[in-house]
């Protein structure tokens, strides 16, 4: 069953001649039980995409296209609707825990409160709900943390605490935007250990946004690439990596130096990661693409179907399986 | 090369006191290490480890409680520094922060903030300087128009080229890098990479490179610390640490990074030990 279908979803920031257009029509769906990782750099429209999903743009976007949760389309539900869905069904977790907790408010209080407003049940019947969460994402003394302040955590814990915070309402979709960014490696795998674990055992959607491809690869069904506020390429996560489709992919694969072995110099992409905002009338990777012709600069390409990946690129079905996956030196 | 290391600290300690609490956190145990002319040694470790604890006293904005830091062998000293002396440091060690949005000033001009470095240790005229200026933003792949613009108009990788670019004004023999690849983007983070292997070619510079990152240690280290609660665990060729590690928290080290077969996994014994209080 389909839990979230984005169809053409853009985004727009200011009025008039002033317009930044960050998302330039981006479509992807989301299975229950599926993880779908959402890679890019900074400035490509990632964080924005989960801000739409969860109907909280910046107050001076514009979104535009379709948004559909379970059959109905987020961007036309009144403010209600909305605030139940927000409160039911979508959850998000952030990079940083910190500055989504309130420093003056024990996590008792944290886990509590929109357990009591929304659920409407009682103090004593959250705080044990609050204790089972707690244990779920393996904090095992539970009744004492509860009395705890965010400060008195450590960053992988106080994460967890969000990841409890999240799922406390039962949501069909959680959206996770660089959860493990600010956490050492360590306590890094022990995060997405968890949500791992719970989102298999809850049949959740995820939509986990990541800088980090390797992450994405490992810890998501498939992985959708975005650059400059369009999706390039969209694959199952472990033929992604072996075989991209997309040369701005291959690029990513190719620059991350290997933990295995050293190399004189790193294949790099040339030039800076760019918003949609700052692209000519074709292919926005163009600019920085090895591959780039003529055809790419003038036109735009679309996403098409490559068997049951689909792909960005004027040149895909001639470049398949010739780009790089590392350097030079690894392959030799 | 001379035989002599570049950088040698021996015993390094550092303890802070906390007044109120009356209680003392120990940051850095006791830490030894040398570099060699050219040679890079990388210091790894997580979150509170102590290694940036250890850059700031080799670049004396910390005191070591212990332990004596050399530098082109003369004793770094704790105590009064004449101003001569520390332009003197200045031209032996230099440091690269993390985070280029706060290392430099807004207000100043690119080509400003380098020639202020050349004019402090080598005093030389105008002209003389701008030509200097021009050639270290060419060597750090920057137009000499970058001269003119101010940082918020320059990228961060851009702003990362510049931080570069006015450390090596002061044409150091050791460069520190505290995290200075950690917060670009991975296609910028290839760029400045190397950018990193470049100048170490084409001078005799040293490099103590301080990250969390394995797979960017690997890429620019010859030797390796590996850093756990201020205590060095593991040292090291970097190639011989990160493929046959010896110690306990080396491999779970390297065991958490994610790569292609990886599949994320939980220690129990963390989450107590995890506890800040």
């Amino acid at each position: 069953m389909t839990v979230l279908d984005v169809r053409d979803l853009r985004l727009m920031i200011g009025s008039g001649a002033a317009t930044l257009t960050i998302i330039d029509g981006i479509s992807f769906s989301i299975e229950r039980g599926e993880a779908l990782g959402l890679v890019g750099e900074s400035g490509c429209g990632k964080s924005m995409t989960a801000r739409s999903i969860i109907g909280l743009p910046p107050p001076n976007a514009r979104v535009a296209g379709e948004i559909d949760f379970e059959g109905r389309d987020i961007l036309r539900m009144g403010s209600r609707e909305l605030r139940a869905y927000r409160a039911s069904q979508v959850a998000m977790i952030f990079q940083d825990p910190r500055a989504h907790t309130n420093p003056v408010h024990t996590i008792g209080d944290f886990l509590t409160e929109a357990q009591c407003e929304i659920g409407g049940v009682t103090r004593a019947a959250a705080r044990r709900r609050a204790i089972e969460l707690l244990a779920d994402v393996g904090i095992p003394d539970g009744e004492q943390r509860l009395a705890l302040y965010p400060h008195q955590l450590s960053g992988g814990l106080l994460q967890r605490v969000m990841i409890a915070s999240a799922l406390a309402a039962d949501p069909a979709l959680l959206l996770a935007d660089e959860p493990t960014t600010a956490l050492d490696v360590t306590t890094q795998a022990e995060v997405m250990a968890i949500l791992t674990r719970l989102r298999r055992e809850r049949d959740l959607a995820l939509l986990f946004i990541t800088h980090n491809l390797e992450l994405a690869a490992a810890t998501c069904d498939r992985t959708a690439v975005m650059y400059a506020g369009g999706l390039v390429e969209v694959q199952r996560s472990a033929a992604l990596h072996d075989a991209p489709l997309h040369p701005y992919t291959s690029g990513l694969l190719c620059a991350r130096p290997s933990i295995d072995h050293a190399d004189r110099r790193l294949v790099v992409i040339p030039g800076r990661p760019v918003s949609a905002f700052e692209t000519g009338p074709g292919c926005s990777f163009a600019p920085r693409c090895a591959y780039a012709e003529e055809r790419c600069r003038s036109e735009k390409p679309t996403r098409t179907a490559v068997g049951a990946a689909s792909v960005a690129c004027h040149r895909a079905a001639e470049l398949q399986g010739s780009l790089p996956i590392g350097s030079v030196e690894a392959a030799s | 090369m001379s035989d002599s290391p570049v950088a040698e600290a021996i015993g390094l300690r550092k303890v802070f006191r906390n007044a109120h609490a009356r209680s003392e956190t120990v940051a850095v145990a006791d830490v030894s290490f040398s570099i060699a002319e050219g040679e890079s040694l990388a210091i790894v470790g997580e979150s509170g480890s102590g290694k940036t604890t250890i850059a700031r006293m080799l670049i004396g904005l910390e005191r070591a409680t212990e332990g004596t830091i050399h530098i082109c062998g003369r004793e770094y000293g704790t105590g009064h520094i004449r101003t001569s002396e520390r332009r003197r440091r200045g031209r032996e060690l230099q440091i690269v922060f993390q985070d280029p949005y706060t290392s430099l000033d807004p207000h100043q001009r690119v080509g400003s903030c380098i020639a202020e470095v050349v004019r402090q240790h080598f005093g030389c005229d105008g002209a003389t300087c701008a030509a200097r200026v021009a050639e270290l933003l060419d060597q750090v792949g920057l137009q000499s128009e970058h001269a003119q613009v101010r940082p918020h108009k320059l990228s961060g990788g851009q702003r990362q080229r510049v931080a570069i670019a006015r450390a090596l004004a002061a044409r150091p023999r050791v460069l520190i890098l505290d995290e200075a690849v950690a917060a670009l983007d991975v296609s910028v983070q290839a760029q400045v990479l190397n950018l990193l292997a470049d100048i170490r070619e084409t001078t005799s510079i040293s490099y103590l490179f301080i990250s969390h990152d394995l797979a960017v240690v690997r890429q620019v280290s010859d030797r390796a610390l590996v850093l756990h609660r201020g205590t060095v665990v593991e040292s090291g060729p970097t190639a011989a640490i990160l493929d046959h590690p010896s110690h306990e928290y080396t491999r779970k080290l390297r065991a958490a990074v994610p790569s292609r077969a990886w599949t994320p996994e939980q220690t129990q014994a963390v989450v107590t030990a995890e506890h800040t209080g």
